[in-house]
This record gives structure tokens, C-alpha cells and sequence, in this order.
């Protein structure tokens, strides 16, 4: 070792190694540092960081409730599809049109929707977009088929360039049956119509989510025990008291009569003369719920009402009974009692089909000398009908509607509830308004509102609120919704009583007497209205035709209405009333032969 | 013991550890991916049933049958 060669070797090793030990100290110290501001300092931000990176949310479907009929078909359900797309970052220009083209394909797309789909996929390409939809309502087989293609094109990026997001879609398996019932739901899943509108609140649903975890590559998905999951909340069943094979009948013998008649439109409504429950409403035309969207406009408003519940008429004859069976109850006149009793000097009548009520006549189709108030509702006499309003009077007459619950809603769960109105006391005209209101004009109810009528008629004098939801369901729990719900008491049983007698001559002997079935007993009031188009045409008719049946114990009460019958005779008895029958026939299960023959051939059996 | 002893038994113990450490976070993942791929079969599991639900209701409900009633009690129809 050479002495003179400045410091000493050891003490030379020292200071290399105190400033490599100072170095590192500084290095470590530093890392220290950083390593404190990354998990002390700001630990909270690097762990969202890393967080946002590596976790992911999943949408956990919810199922909208679904809606049943009574005897459990099912009329709404949701079924899962998918929305699919692609992510045109992972897939390089030339081989975007060849998945787009499978994708299409595989969906059974046209070559023009394809063209466009490529188009705005180069499109979102070109401006960086992360996201290109292809086709929504696609199954989960045809999904599987078009993953396994595009990872065969694409290879590893392949699964982050396809797409595909489970949706819940609202399907009717029965199409249009029951379908103005039923209702429908717009594109965002929420009720528009029927049903579906008016029960939102128990059908709708709330979709779930949980947290993942990806892997570094960002393909495998991890589930994460202890994190964020949010359980979807399913909305409730919803049971209705429709019976599908009444259902079935009432559509079916409705179409056939409107077809016979060549009717613009018409409807039926049945219910339970005791409870209040509607076992069939049809509407013609209604809808396919299923392809709503896809009607015309002007197609889509003609068949979208209920037209039980949300059209207004101006009923006819047939709210006599009402007029009736209150005066009855009030002992302002006895079934027995001449008509001719009650005639005011302001009324010319000689007992013949035209009587004057001041300079305006009301006209019977036919004479009937010495008619008693029986024989007037048997058979339907407007100028009996007309003195009764006289004898009633403004205040009385408003007294019936209120009692019968006319010109008001019912109530019932489905939208756009007509309420009725009728002339209002200043533009009431004496005797004109008082005579029209007596044979069904001047005032205008919904269909509803006429059979629930028509039921506390028969029925033994109870009012009761019509119902249509039967029960709710969610999880097995079960909420039934109140039955015979009684709304009011216009009449007595006595009254009741003596009114189906009445009701059940009208089939018999009256208006309605081609309507008889051998050894099957019903009774019923047929009306026959000229429709307002800006006046009194006499073009237009309203067919209508209100029953009940069986006589001796009524369980179910009718009205059917036809629109415009331009087929042969327009009288309520003739074009509505062989609906009733053959419903009640169908129904009650009578042998075809009972029917009368002149009934077979107004129906055109023969 | 000496010291290097010491370090071997310690170096020993922090190797297994550590894989210990990783062995559980991959029986993590794996339970993970498991349990996701159980949780995505159940909902297809009940979406089929529910779409056989439905097929099963439309081939049996009481207005279909309505049409397979004896002569006599059926319309001309049905």
C-alpha cells in the first residue's frame, strides 16, 4: 500500500460508504415518504382510485308485477332480454363491419337497418364514442350465438367489445284478448292504459345492483362477499276478477253480433248482480297490447278507450227501469195505475202512439189504449216514460241518478273513469229537458254506471261499487280487496222483487220478447237511442240491451251496447239483445234448441 | 441457535405467510367468480320458469278448454 498517496485507504472506505449510507437514508426516506402520503396522507383517494378501477356495478333485474286473470291466466308478465351492442374502442376499423353484419344478421335485421346500424357505429368510432347499439329484444340464445362469432373475429378483445345488458321486456301472452282490460306500458316500462295505468303503484318495480370486482385483465367478474348489494324490489301480482272463459265468450259472441250488424263499435259488460265483481268487459275494437306502438295513429285512438268505463252515451230506454223502480219505491205511482191517470193540461194525448207535450211530439211505436205503468215499461213507452218525468219533476229526477249512482264514477280501478253529466238546472227547459231525460236524452253515463244500476235493480236494492282488482299478490302474501263493497240502497227487496217480474215480462211479452229462451228464465229492458252528431239524426243509433238472469235468483247482470248497426234493424232488442242471449246461453249452459227460432234466425243461424 | 438459524426459521414462517396470503386471495377470487356465475344461473333459472309458466298457462287456461267441452254442453263454435 502506498503511503504517500494522500488519505488513508480505510478512512477513504469510511466516507464512501457514510455518503452512500447518507444516500440511501435520503432515498429510503424518501420512499418513507411517499409510501406515508400514499397510506396515511391520502390514503382515502388512492383507495378510491384503485376502487374505481378495479370494481364494477351489475343491475340486478327487477320483474314488474304480474297481471292475472281470476282463475290465474296470465295476461302481463315480464321476460328478460337483451339490449346488445358493441364497444368500437376494442374493435379495429376493418373488422367493425363484419361483426355489425353478423350481429344484424343473427337478429334477423334488414340489410337496410344493418347499413344504418354500421353507419353509427363508424361513427361513434370516429368520435371516440364507448358505446354503439345494435338491436334491443334479443334472446339470450341468439346473444350466446353472436358472442362466440365476435370472440372467434376478434379474439381476446372480443369480450370487451361486445355487449350485451339483460333488460326486463313486458310481454301479453294472450294478445289482444282482454286487452283494453289489460292496458299496456309505454317504451320506460311504466303503465299508459288499463290495468297496467291504474295499478302502477302495486306493478311497479325497482331494479337491484351489486358491486363486482374485475380482474386485472377486466374480464373475469368477481362477486364480493360483504359488498354493495342492493336487492331488487319486484312489483306485486295483480289478480283480477275477470273469469277467462266468460272473457272468452263475451269477446267472441260481441264480435260475431257486431259483425252481423256491421256495428261501427259496441261493448259488453257483465257482473255479479251481488257482489259488484266484473266477470267480462270487452270493448270492440280494442288492441293487441302487445303491438300498440305499432298501430297507425289514427287507429291506436280509435281502439285505445275502454269503452265501458271511459265513454259517455246518452243511454234511451234503457234507464227507464231506474225512473221506475224509484217511483215504486216512493209510492208516487202503482204498477196498476191507467197512465192516463196522470196526464197535466200542458200534455195532448188521446191514448194513441203520438202524444203532444206542449208543441213537441213524442211518439210509441205502438197504441196502446188503456196501458197501465206495467204494460208502459214492458214496453217501453216514451209518452208513459215522458208524464212520469212530468210527475217526478227536476229535483226527483236528480234524486234517481244520485240514488242509482248515475253521472258520477264508480270508483272502479281503471283509468279515465267517465263521470256523466246531465242538463244542469239553468239550462234545464221545463218540460222539453224534463220529457227528454225520461226516455234516456239530455243526459249522458257511462256503461259502468248503467249495469251497476241495473244490479242494485234486481238485486234487492243494493248499490255496490264495481270491482275488477280481486287480489293482490307479492312473495306468497296475499291482500284481497274488499268485496260487495255496498255504495247505497236506492230501492227496497219488495221493490226489487216486483221490478224483475217487470223485467222478466219485457223478455216475455215486451220489447225484448224474441229474446226468450224455452225453460231458461232471464229478464232485461232493451233501449234503442238516436246518437247526437251536432242534432238528432236519425242515422246514427245506440243498440242497447240490459238483463239479468236467472230470474228466480239473479247471479249476474248484462248490458251490451252496438254503435251504429247498419245492418238490418237497429232496435236494441234485435241487434244487442241476441248477444245477451247467446252469452247467457253459453254461459248458463242452455241447450241451443231452447232458443227460440225467430232468435236463431236474428242471430243468423238460419 | 445461531443467528443464521434464526433467520432461516423467520425467513421460513414470512414465506409461508405470504403464501398463505395469496393462496386465500385466490380461493377469494375463485369463490367470487363462483359465486357470481351461481347468482347469474339462478336468475336464468328463474326466468325460465317463468317463461314455462307462461307457455304451460296458455296452453291450459279455462277459454282454451271452453272449446273442448262435450258437444252438448259447447255452442256450435266451440
Amino acid at each position: 500500500m502506498n503511503a504517500h498517496s494522500g488519505a488513508h485507504p480505510a478512512a477513504m472506505h469510511r466516507s464512501r460508504l457514510c455518503a452512500a449510507a447518507v444516500l440511501l437514508t435520503i432515498a429510503f426516506a424518501a420512499l418513507g415518504w411517499r409510501l406515508f402520503a400514499i397510506q396515511v396522507i391520502d390514503h382515502r383517494r388512492w383507495l378510491e382510485s384503485a376502487k374505481a378501477m378495479r370494481r364494477s356495478t351489475e343491475p340486478i333485474l327487477a320483474y314488474r308485477g304480474d297481471i292475472h286473470l281470476a282463475d290465474g291466466v296470465i295476461l302481463a308478465r315480464d321476460i328478460v332480454d337483451y339490449e346488445i351492442g358493441i364497444d368500437p374502442k376494442f374493435i379495429p376499423p376493418d373488422k367493425l363491419p363484419r361483426v355489425v353484419t353478423l350481429a344484424c344478421d343473427a337478429m334477423g335485421k334488414s340489410p337496410e337497418y344493418r347499413r344504418e346500424r354500421l353507419f353509427a357505429a363508424l361513427d361513434k368510432k370516429e368520435r371516440g364514442g364507448a358505446y354503439a347499439p345494435l338491436g334491443r329484444g334479443v334472446s339470450e340464445a341468439v346473444v350466446e350465438e353472436i358472442r362466440t362469432a365476435v370472440n372467434r373475429i376478434l379474439g381476446s378483445d372480443g369480450v370487451r367489445g361486445f355487449r350485451a345488458e339483460p333488460q326486463a321486456r313486458r310481454t301479453y301472452p294472450r294478445g289482444p284478448f282482454a286487452g283494453s282490460i289489460t292496458g299496456v306500458t309505454d317504451a320506460a316500462g311504466q303503465g299508459i292504459e288499463g290495468i297496467e295505468c291504474s295499478m302502477e303503484e302495486w306493478l311497479s318495480r325497482k331494479n337491484g345492483f351489486r358491486e363486482l370486482v374485475r380482474d386485472a385483465a377486466q374480464k373475469t367478474k368477481i362477486y364480493q362477499v360483504g359488498g354493495v348489494h342492493v336487492a331488487p324490489v319486484g312489483g306485486q301480482d295483480v289478480y283480477l276478477t275477470i273469469d277467462s272463459r266468460t272473457q272468452a265468450i263475451v269477446e267472441e259472441e260481441l264480435e260475431r253480433g257486431i259483425r252481423r250488424k256491421r256495428a261501427e263499435s259496441g261493448l259488453f259488460v257483465l257482473m255479479d248482480a251481488h257482489t259488484g265483481d266484473i266477470l267480462a268487459m270487452a270493448s270492440y275494437p280494442s288492441y293487441d297490447p302487445d303491438r300498440f306502438a305499432d298501430y297507425p295513429e289514427a287507429e291506436r285512438k280509435k281502439r285505445r278507450a275502454n269503452r265501458v268505463v271511459e265513454n259517455l252515451y246518452e243511454p234511451g230506454s234503457v234507464i227507464k227501469p231506474f225512473y221506475f223502480a224509484y217511483a215504486l219505491e216512493k209510492g208516487i205511482i202503482r204498477p196498476e195505475d191507467l197512465v192516463s191517470r196522470i196526464v197535466p193540461p200542458e200534455v195532448k194525448w188521446d191514448g194513441g202512439s203520438t202524444a203532444f207535450f206542449g208543441r213537441r211530439p213524442v211518439t210509441d211505436v205502438h197504441e196502446h189504449p188503456g196501458m197501465t205503468f206495467e204494460e208502459a215499461l214492458v214496453h217501453s213507452s216514451n209518452i208513459a216514460m215522458a208524464l212520469l218525468g212530468l210527475q217526478l219533476g227536476r229535483p226527483r229526477i236528480v234524486e234517481v241518478y244520485d240514488a242509482f249512482g248515475l253521472c258520477r264514477p264508480t270508483g272502479i280501478r281503471l283509468p279515465a273513469e267517465a263521470r256523466g253529466k246531465y242538463t244542469s238546472q239553468s239550462e234545464w227547459r221545463n218540460l222539453y229537458s224534463t220529457v227528454s231525460v225520461s226516455f234516456g236524452y239530455e243526459l249522458m253515463v257511462s256503461p259502468l254506471q248503467l249495469v251497476t244500476a241495473f244490479a242494485a235493480v234486481v238485486n234487492g236494492g243494493y248499490l255496490l261499487e264495481p270491482r275488477i282488482v280481486d287480489r293482490i299478490v307479492r312473495d306468497g302474501v296475499v291482500e284481497t280487496l274488499p268485496s260487495r263493497k255496498i255504495i247505497g240502497r236506492p230501492i227496497s227487496e219488495a221493490t226489487s222483487m216486483r221490478m224483475r217480474g217487470f223485467l222478466k215480462r219485457v223478455v216475455e211479452e215486451g220489447t225484448a220478447r224474441y229474446l226468450a229462451i224455452k225453460g231458461f228464465e232471464f229478464g232485461g229492458k232493451t233501449g234503442t237511442a238516436d246518437m247526437a252528431r251536432g242534432g238528432y239524426t236519425k242515422k246514427d243509433y245506440l243498440a242497447s240491451f240490459e238483463a239479468f238472469a236467472p230470474f228466480e235468483n239473479p247471479r249476474v247482470v248484462a248490458l251490451c251496447m252496438l254503435e251504429k248497426p247498419r245492418e238490418g234493424s237497429y232496435y236494441g232488442g234485435v241487434a244487442a239483445g241476441p248477444i245477451v242471449v247467446e252469452v247467457f246461453r253459453r254461459l248458463f249452459h242452455v241447450n241451443e234448441e231452447m232458443v227460440l227460432t225467430k232468435l236463431n234466425r236474428l242471430a243468423g243461424r238460419e | 441457535m445461531t443467528a443464521a438459524a434464526r433467520g432461516g426459521i423467520v425467513s421460513f414462517w414470512i414465506l409461508a405467510a405470504g403464501l398463505a396470503a395469496v393462496g386465500l386471495e385466490v380461493e377469494n377470487v375463485r369463490a367470487g367468480a363462483r359465486i357470481r356465475d351461481l347468482l347469474l344461473e339462478r336468475d336464468a333459472r328463474t326466468e325460465k320458469v317463468r317463461r314455462l309458466e307462461m307457455r304451460y298457462n296458455r296452453m291450459v287456461s279455462p277459454d282454451v278448454l271452453e272449446k273442448k267441452l262435450p258437444p252438448e254442453m259447447s255452442s256450435e263454435e266451440g
